[in-house]
């Protein structure tokens, strides 16, 4: 029973990377179910950045936060994008 | 550097219009980025007839008979030095060179952009001396912060000082307060040069001021309206001495030695003495004014009658007292300057070219006349707005926005996957006010309603609308050719004939289409800026770089390649023999094969479009390219592969393409959208609730 429950587990998580705009790396392990809410909370959490400040890509569309990996036919290793809020006038 | 690019970047900094060409357009690129690199501040100055600057079909800015200068300062000390030296050598071949501003250092030390008035008369011609202009000189880092030189302005109302300066004569020290946008003041002194005239008119200077403080300043209004009363009283007291004085000296005085005096003035100064009549005369009607206005009609008369008599034997006193001032010594025309009135000619323009108006009695009335229409009008423009205002705030009521979630859009979940959504916060609806820069989630989201709403089917599997965020991710794309590929493979770009890029460099927004990318035969980059001259080699190569990866890279797409071509064999034999010859050409050059064939060939097009006025709508002018673009691919069927671009047929051709005054109404159409999006997504979300309970 155990090794079946540690399967299943290893079956829907799923290892994502996410880059910053200066090319810094950073980690993450999530269930392919979990909403990206809890992602985008820790990572700004971390980086000291307020979350309404910063959108994330993959693969040149924009994530939403209700949205999961699973909607998004995500793989493992995959790279999501992190940009930073662009106001301009010139 | 050359002096005229400079020149010419100057003034195109400073929002004056200028032709430019292809030759221009270069060398203007060139000192921009020389300016920035070197981050050095500069100084300009700008000589010539204003009505040529200011008539608006009037491009010219250099003529046979006016002259433009441009000078660059640097901070350094050293090289202040020698410039000062510089300008000393011109002050001798050029003798009419009277005026000169300098700086003050503790400037600096507040803001990064100090403000050195600089001012050179150059030309021999007197008609021109009447009309220069001045500069600020600010860092070539400010000017990327957007502030324009436009926004120092310098009118009357700023003077606080105004000082004799003892080392040079007929000289001034005036100081100015300057407002900025964060509303600093900061004060600037520079030297002025006052000069007399013939027919001039008397004012006190400080009565000049009284009247174009009068709106912001009251309280020293008043204040200096007393203190000028005050003087007259004293005057009239010291005139009446003098008069008394005079008329008997002159009734002992026999009429031989008024004889001996009238030769002796023609001799010295017979101008000076023409003057003289002029200006006493109508000080003395100033000085009746005040007693009118103090004492009743029945005292008036008999004073007229007094005074009339009076004038005559002032005159004659004056006219000894100008005859000892010339030339006037230093502390008598200071002294005269202060206290009593002086005939002055304001000879200068203020800042941008407002010259000084200086009124007589008429005028006085006049204005008051129209003030007080003025004021009638207002009152009644006020009831009218009040009533329009409480309708207003009952229509508003109906339609205030609610604003406790985001806005996220498109609505339904199967688009969500393909196109990505956006959510628009609060933040970002503020950006849609007027003057305010707008932000990447407005034109993320105007990308995707055109793309849903306006497109038809067939033109959705050609058109493909790219993120904001492409631009900056773009470099990072081209270094891993992996996230190249998988990016190419998932969106189908291979198919797709126009990529719309939207694209974010150095806080501005500017846009480029490329047309046909798969096909060097038909490919076209267009570029679409609101301000010309900004720049932009770094995306167009990294753009030609990531178009290469995909289509031309010899090394894995190879294949591809082959298959295109043997299917091309039967039917065109012509296109072979050119995809061969750039293979061959690949192999030797990998990286710049295809760059030069862009280049040589003019595939990169710089359109023609309207320019924007303000620092800040260039993001609501690249809504409105893309607005026109999916509005003429209908039109002109460009989805047909054989179209040739020619540059006169081209639809983005037009500087008239739509009017500059349609931005703001762009603005509310946007704010209007949101507000229906917004609706429909909390009745859904109501909806949603409704179904869990």
């Amino acid at each position: 029973m155990s090794q079946e429950k540690t399967e299943s587990t290893e079956n829907n998580q799923i290892t994502l990377k996410v880059v910053d705009p200066q090319g810094g790396e950073t980690v993450f392990r999530i269930r392919k179910t979990t909403k990206f809410t809890k992602l985008f909370k820790v990572y700004c959490e971390r980086k000291g950045y307020q979350i309404g400040s910063i959108k994330f890509t993959f693969d040149g569309i924009l994530i939403d936060e209700d949205q999961t990996p699973d909607e998004l036919d995500m793989e493992d290793e995959d790279i999501i994008e992190a940009h930073l809020r662009q106001v301009g006038g010139f | 550097m050359k002096s005229d690019h400079f020149l010419q970047f100057v003034l195109l900094l400073s929002g004056y219009p200028i032709k430019i060409n292809k030759k221009n357009f270069e060398n203007l690129r060139e000192t921009f980025v020389l300016m920035i690199n070197r981050k050095r501040s500069f100084n300009c100055f700008i000589e010539g007839n204003q009505k040529d600057f200011y008539q608006k079909n009037h491009y010219k800015y250099t003529t046979k008979n006016k002259n433009i200068f441009a000078t660059q300062i640097t901070n350094d000390l050293f090289e202040k030095k020698q410039l000062k030296r510089r300008f000393q050598t011109q002050k001798k071949h050029f003798p009419r060179q009277n005026v000169f501003c300098e700086e003050e250092n503790d400037f600096r030390k507040n803001t990064k952009s100090h403000f050195a008035l600089e001012r050179l008369l150059i030309n021999n011609e007197k008609k021109d001396v009447k009309n220069y202009k001045t500069f600020f000189s600010i860092k070539p880092e400010y000017i990327s912060l957007q502030i324009p030189f436009c926004s120092y302005y310098i009118s009357p109302l700023m003077i606080t000082n105004l000082k004799y300066n003892k080392q040079k004569k007929n000289f001034f020290w005036l100081s100015f307060e300057l407002n900025d946008q964060k509303k600093k003041k900061k004060r600037i002194n520079f030297n002025i040069k006052f000069k007399h005239k013939k027919n001039s008119q008397v004012m006190n200077l400080e009565d000049i001021l009284c009247r174009y403080r009068k709106n912001s300043h009251t309280k020293k209004k008043r204040k200096l309206n007393i203190m000028n009363e005050m003087e007259t009283e004293k005057e009239k007291a010291k005139q009446k001495q003098k008069e008394k004085e005079t008329e008997k000296q002159i009734k002992k005085q026999s009429n031989k030695k008024k004889q001996h005096l009238l030769p002796n003035r023609k001799s010295n100064e017979i101008p000076c003495n023409k003057k003289d009549h002029s200006k006493t005369k109508k000080k003395k009607k100033q000085h009746k004014r005040f007693h009118q206005e103090k004492r009743k009609k029945n005292d008036r008369e008999k004073v007229n009658v007094k005074k009339k008599q009076q004038i005559i034997v002032i005159s004659d006193n004056e006219k000894e007292i100008h005859n000892t001032l010339n030339p006037p010594n230093t502390k008598s025309f200071f002294n005269r300057f202060c206290k009593e009135t002086i005939s002055l000619n304001w000879n200068f323009n203020w800042g941008f070219g407002k010259e000084v108006k200086v009124l007589t009695r008429k005028g006085k009335e006049e204005e008051r006349k129209k003030k007080q229409k003025k004021k009638e009008k207002e009152k009644e423009k006020e009831k009218i707005r009040k009533k329009k205002k409480k309708k207003k705030k009952k229509k508003k009521k109906n339609n205030n926005f609610v604003f406790k979630n985001p806005i996220r859009f498109p609505i339904d979940l199967n688009e969500r996957k393909k196109i990505g959504t956006v959510s628009v916060q609060y933040q970002d609806i503020k950006t849609l006010k007027k003057n305010h820069c707008i932000s990447d989630s407005i034109i993320n989201f105007y990308l995707k309603y055109l793309y849903l709403t306006k497109l038809k089917e067939k033109e959705k599997l050609k058109i493909h609308f790219f993120n904001t965020f492409f631009s900056t991710s773009l470099k990072n794309y081209i270094n891993k050719e992996k996230d190249c590929l998988r990016f190419f493979n998932k969106r189908g770009l291979e198919s797709k004939d126009f990529w719309v890029i939207p694209i974010f460099q150095r806080s501005h927004w500017f846009l480029i289409i490329v047309c046909f990318p798969s096909k060097i035969s038909n490919l076209k980059i267009l570029i679409f800026d609101s301000i010309r001259g900004f720049e932009k080699n770094e995306i167009i190569i990294n753009l030609i770089k990531f178009i290469q990866i995909l289509f031309y890279n010899p090394n894995q797409n190879q294949n591809k390649n082959q298959n295109h071509i043997q299917n091309h064999k039967q039917k065109h034999k012509q296109k072979q023999n050119q995809k061969h010859k750039k293979n061959q050409n690949q192999n030797q050059n990998p990286n710049w094969s295809l760059m030069k064939q862009i280049v040589s060939k003019r595939k990169i097009i710089y359109c023609d479009v309207p320019q924007q006025e303000n620092d800040v709508d260039c993001g609501v002018f690249v809504l409105k390219f893309v607005d026109h673009f999916c509005k003429n691919i209908q039109s002109l069927n460009l989805l047909k592969q054989k179209i040739h671009f020619k540059e006169k047929d081209f639809f983005f051709t037009n500087p008239q393409l739509f009017n500059v005054k349609q931005i703001p109404k762009k603005r509310k159409q946007i704010l209007n959208l949101l507000r229906k999006i917004n609706l429909k997504f909390v009745k859904q979300n109501e909806k949603i609730k409704l179904n869990y309970k």
